[in-house]
């Protein structure tokens, strides 16, 4: 990582508080576009908890499909937030900080995605809260806490919990900043919401400390989430589906998924807040090698499912297996999304060209995510198709249009809500850049001068 | 006696430093003294006071609160709606552990955001004595001392190269 | 780091290090001598033991339980430090400099260990009728020699990261006791280093790859330990994670011994000024997050077997967890997991030299105990009645009458693990006479990027990184 110094504190204010302070017409166009297009959403949604769930290709024997492969796919997603802020801050690596708030805030806004799916997904919606909610509704009926849909709700609340918590903690000293760029009632907003940030050496050590403590703590939960997912699965009896190695796996997965994300959102933020200053070359290159490391780790574990899931040569196992990787059109989904997880874009992060490419690491973070979704999908769909010998019908789920409009719309909600928070809060942490650039320094050996960083600790 | 307060800016941080120096020389208490700046440095750049703080407690505190409620919300449906399913046990260790593991997670990490706030002397309602341009790169030097020494630290801060001073 | 303004922090030069490393690397005492000969009769007495289980052949395999479990706690631990070494090495942790080389002199224990593989091999049965990740390849392919070509690969890529890193030391040693029959194998070994461009390029580009190779394979290494010596002989035992856990374990155990070797070389080797408190705080971190992994793996397999209640899976969770092996399990969850946790969650105790030794050595005891419960319960599992086939989907009631009650060891039993964790420390010591255990051109690399400076009212160390 080369280290540059380039920019003083007023710059540094100016060009990140581009959005925040003024609104630019692309950003009223594209939110205009997003909103349209999310109200028309709501509208399908509307209409499907009035028809019926019939109008999906939800149907006997497949009752779990695109929405519950939509639910885990962005929960995959927010974990991106937690790998590039919680582990880099705590191993110290420099070149996490123009990525820290966005991944972060993406984490929030794919977990409030990810909820959305449950809830579209029952078809009366209104009935979840009897049996997730902790309270005794009628007849002394209490959730039943040995359920895994149970876990599932207590484990996202508390990571879109923490999350928030560590998005507004991070926040508190730029929200300092643009209250004092501010007048009128947005400097009052501004004001309570940085609750009298002085920026004096106590606060600041503080918030050093709790960048490090709220890391050591949300990593565990991070964990935990998406394995209490994987449980919705391995719990069951559903032949494929019933392996221990569904936690870590699908922890890797949602890793994956999430960091080619957050690189899919670095270039996209790069273009269109025009944030060449901050988002170098570097920094794809830096995620690109940790996505080599994660991919690797995945195969490794997606290797040990299929030669386990053979290992006792169930009927019903080889069935689901064979389902999934010959018959088609499973076979054509499998073979598309081994070679946009994996084939495709490791080989080519290998190579340093590429990982600088800002186009070629947008198209390979854009197809680790077609696979990913598909993925999910293909551990969903037919393990349900032939969950037992004596299944009484082999139909074959179809997604409907609804469904492809609902899984669309949750995109269109992600970037709408991205979108605005960077209206109000700058996605680029401004006190993070200004302390990496008074950190830098150089070392001279023999007639090199060697990019260096003054160490605290 | 009557305490004043002053502002120095600067916007050379080894002018800082070397104020800071000399305030301290001249007598000045470390802990009168403070700096507000709008990104960072490494702890003791300017010779300042090192706060002592006790933020460990608090996650310890909201994890064992956490632990507490999650035990008690388990056991309790549990036991008050004794549904044996799948054959498991009314009082099922391994999904009690889940929930009571996120719940004490939940509780470490409210408390830990709480303990940040409290030990960052936050909320703060009134900015006092403060220049908007300390977020713009200035750096800020805060004196509270007696009435009859401020102009003695005055001299210091202009001495050094005080950009301006502000008095409350 | 010095807040005190009037204390700069030195940074010593590379002709310092070199000179006192040098000096440690030549001196060979009576002390050492001394742990030489200790670690040899220990080593002998394993011998023995091993003798004493030849002697009772390969008839019944509940005799070669702990050999298989010894096996495979020297592979999960002395074999799995060249993996911390080229994991930090990616990382490119400045600390990591003074003990990598400790960590990549532990690949000579490899060769004992590909030795002791052999009976271990033998005690297994074949394929045949069993289950395996050899899908009833004919057997004198399969898990017999692909296992000897897996591990043997692991051992050598091990063998080669040593020897290229240890270069440009053989050729100091060579330089500096020209003489000594220790200066000639230094000679040989060298292969006429010069320290040129061209090569300290082609270095790190070895070492790159062979790093790569280790990472990639020693998961192979701990599938095959799990598949073969494990899963294979538990009628119904379909734990895809476990692998995976066995690796994690693998690695917590590496980074113990890590931390417990440091300890050591500070105490008896006089190497107090490259063991410092850095290493040791910046190992704390991996060992606390390798112990909270040891049980999220571990609790992986234990909620689907628990949930699923099948009743192969039930018979497993008696056998391994709740009936035969609970103490053993009881005592890894102790020192594996909770122990840790409780120390090290603690700042105080990780920014110390005897908070992270004292759990290394805790983690090294559970590990021991962990393997003990993984691999001394299979080999206790029978055969078969005659003219039965293994039951694919069956099982630990299939063909016996009850659960195999725990298999306490007996004198050859303890003879084998004192033996072979005495073998490979002797090993390790013998080879520290060879290469010197603390990189002298690694520690040196990392000097000339660091230099001492005044930061407005403080000093600071500038840290320059290596690219």
């Amino acid at each position: 990582m080369y280290y540059r110094r380039t920019l003083t504190e007023a710059q540094i204010n100016q060009q990140l508080l581009g959005t925040v302070l003024t609104t630019p017409l692309w950003w009223i166009v594209l939110v205009s576009l997003l909103g349209i297009v999310i109200a028309g959403v709501v509208g399908v949604v509307a209409w499907m908890f009035n028809q019926g769930l019939g109008v999906t290709g939800l149907r006997q024997p497949v009752f779990w499909g695109f929405f519950i492969t939509n639910f885990i796919f962005w929960v995959g997603i927010s974990h991106a937030g937690v790998m590039i802020s919680a582990i880099l801050r705590l191993s110290q690596a420099e070149w996490r900080r123009p990525m820290v708030r966005a991944a972060e805030t993406m984490t929030v806004f794919a977990l409030m995605a990810s909820l959305t799916m449950p809830l579209v997904h029952a078809g009366r919606p209104w009935r979840i809260f009897y049996w997730v909610f902790p309270y005794d509704w009628a007849r002394g009926i209490w959730p039943d806490v040995r359920s895994p849909l149970v876990w599932d709700p207590i484990a996202i609340t508390t990571y879109l919990t923490s999350s928030m918590l560590f998005v507004y903690t991070a926040l508190i000293p730029d929200l300092a900043i643009i209250r004092d760029r501010s007048t009128g009632w947005r400097k009052s907003v501004y004001g309570v919401l940085s609750l009298g940030w002085h920026g004096n050496p106590r606060q600041w050590k503080l918030q050093g400390f709790a960048g490090i403590l709220l890391s050591a703590l949300i990593l565990p939960v991070f964990v935990s989430v998406h394995s209490i997912v994987s449980w919705d699965f391995s719990v069951s009896l559903v032949p494929s589906w019933h392996v221990t190695i569904f936690a870590p796996y699908f922890v890797i997965g949602a890793v994956h998924s999430g960091v080619s994300a957050v690189v899919t959102l670095m270039i996209i933020m790069r273009k269109l807040y025009k944030l060449e200053n901050f988002i170098w070359e570097e920094h794809i290159d830096a995620l690109a090698r940790l996505l080599i490391v994660v991919a690797m780790a995945w195969m490794f574990l997606f290797w040990l499912d299929l030669v386990f899931a053979l290992w006792l040569k169930e009927e019903q196992e080889i069935t689901v297996w064979m389902l999934r990787m010959f018959e088609p059109p499973w076979s054509w989904l499998f073979f598309l999304f081994f070679m946009f997880s994996f084939v495709i874009p490791v080989p080519l992060w290998m190579f340093r060209r590429v990982r600088r490419s800002f186009t070629w690491m947008l198209w390979t973070s854009l197809i680790v995510n077609i696979g990913m979704f598909l993925e999910r999908f293909l551990i969903i769909v037919p393990a349900l198709m032939r969950k037992g010998p004596q299944t009484f019908t082999y139909a074959t789920y179809r997604p409907s249009p609804v469904e492809f409009t609902i899984i669309f719309g949750t995109i269109a909600l992600v970037c709408f809500f991205l979108l605005v928070f960077s209206k109000f809060f700058p996605l680029i942490p401004l006190w993070e850049i200004k302390e990496g650039q008074l950190l830098i320094d150089e070392v001279k050996v023999g007639n090199a001068r060697v990019p260096a960083l003054v160490k605290e600790h | 006696m009557a305490n004043t307060q002053l502002l120095g800016l600067f916007e050379d941080p080894q002018k800082v430093a070397d104020a800071m120096g000399e305030l301290k020389g001249a007598g000045f208490p470390v802990e009168n003294l403070d700096i507000y700046s709008g990104s960072p440095f490494p702890e003791g750049a300017f010779g300042e006071h090192e706060a002592e703080h006790r933020l460990f407690m608090f996650p310890l505190v909201g994890a064992l609160i956490g632990f507490a409620i999650g035990l008690l919300w388990t056991a309790g449906t549990q036991i008050s709606y004794p549904l044996i399913t799948g054959g498991k046990p009314i009082l099922s260790i391994p999904p009690m552990t889940i929930i009571m593991y996120e719940n004490t997670m939940l509780g470490a990490i409210l408390f830990t955001v709480l303990g940040v706030l409290f030990e960052s002397r936050l909320p703060k309602r009134d900015l006092g004595l403060y220049d908007e341009r300390i977020t713009e790169g200035f750096i800020g030097i805060y004196v509270d001392c007696p009435e009859e020494r401020a102009s003695a630290a005055e001299a210091v801060l202009a001495s050094n190269g005080a950009e301006e001073i502000k008095k409350a | 780091m010095a807040h005190d303004e009037h204390a700069a922090p030195t940074v010593p030069t590379h002709q310092e290090i070199a000179s006192d490393i040098m000096a440690k690397f030549q001196n060979i005492n009576q002390s050492y001598w001394r742990w030489v000969s200790l670690l040899a009769v220990l080593f002998a007495a394993g011998v023995v033991g091993f003798v004493i289980k030849l002697m009772a052949g390969f008839d019944d395999r509940s005799e070669w339980g702990y050999y298989v479990a010894t096996l495979s706690f020297l592979a999960s631990t002395f074999l799995a430090m060249p993996v911390i070494s080229a994991g930090l090495r990616l990382a490119k942790a400045n600390w990591r400099r003074p003990l990598t080389r400790l960590t990549e002199n532990m690949a000579i224990t490899g060769v004992l260990i590909w030795f002791m593989l052999i009976p271990a091999l033998i005690a297994l049965p074949d394929t045949e009728g069993r289950l395996s990740v050899w899908f009833d390849f004919p057997h004198w392919m399969s898990f017999r020699g692909g296992n000897l070509m897996v591990w043997g690969t692991v051992v050598l890529i091990g063998l080669f990261l040593l020897w290229t890193l240890a270069l440009p030391d053989l050729a100091a040693v060579r330089d500096h006791m020209p003489k000594s029959p220790r200066g000639k194998v230094a000679r040989v070994l060298s292969l006429g280093w010069t320290g040129n461009t061209r090569q300290w390029r082609v270095l790190h580009s070895g070492v790159l790859l062979f790093g790569a190779f280790y990472l990639l394979l020693y998961p192979t290494l701990q599938t095959l330990l799990q598949a073969d010596f494990q899963a294979g002989l538990l009628p119904g035992m379909k734990d895809a994670i476990a692998p995976a856990t066995a690796l994690i374990n693998a690695l917590q155990g590496a980074v113990a011994m890590t931390l417990v070797v440091m300890f050591i070389m500070r105490r008896f080797g006089g190497y107090e000024r490259y063991f410092g408190i850095d290493q040791f705080w910046a190992l704390s971190k991996p060992l606390l997050a390798f112990s909270l992994l040891w049980f999220y793996f571990w609790w992986g397999s234990f909620i689907t077997f628990w949930y699923g209640r099948q009743p192969g899976e039930t018979a497993l969770i008696q056998f391994l967890i709740l009936d035969s092996y609970r103490i053993p399990l009881i005592f890894s969850f102790l020192f594996n997991f909770i122990g840790p946790l409780v120390a090290l969650v603690w700042n105080p105790v990780r920014r110390s030299i005897w908070g992270p030794t004292i759990v290394g050595v805790g983690v090294l005891f559970g590990a021991l105990i962990n393997h003990i419960r993984w691999y001394v319960a299979p080999f206790s599992v029978l055969d078969p009645p005659e003219g039965k086939d293994w039951p694919h989907v069956a099982t630990l009631m299939s063909f016996e009458d009850a659960i195999p009650a725990g298999q306490l060891p007996g004198i050859a039993d303890v003879l084998i693990i004192v033996g072979g964790i005495a073998g490979a420390f002797l090993l390790f010591m013998l080879i520290n006479k060879i290469i010197p255990v603390v990189s002298m051109w690694e520690v040196g690399e990392g000097l000339r990027l660091v230099k001492v400076r005044r930061y407005l009212a403080r000093y600071a160390m500038v840290i320059a990184k290596s690219h």
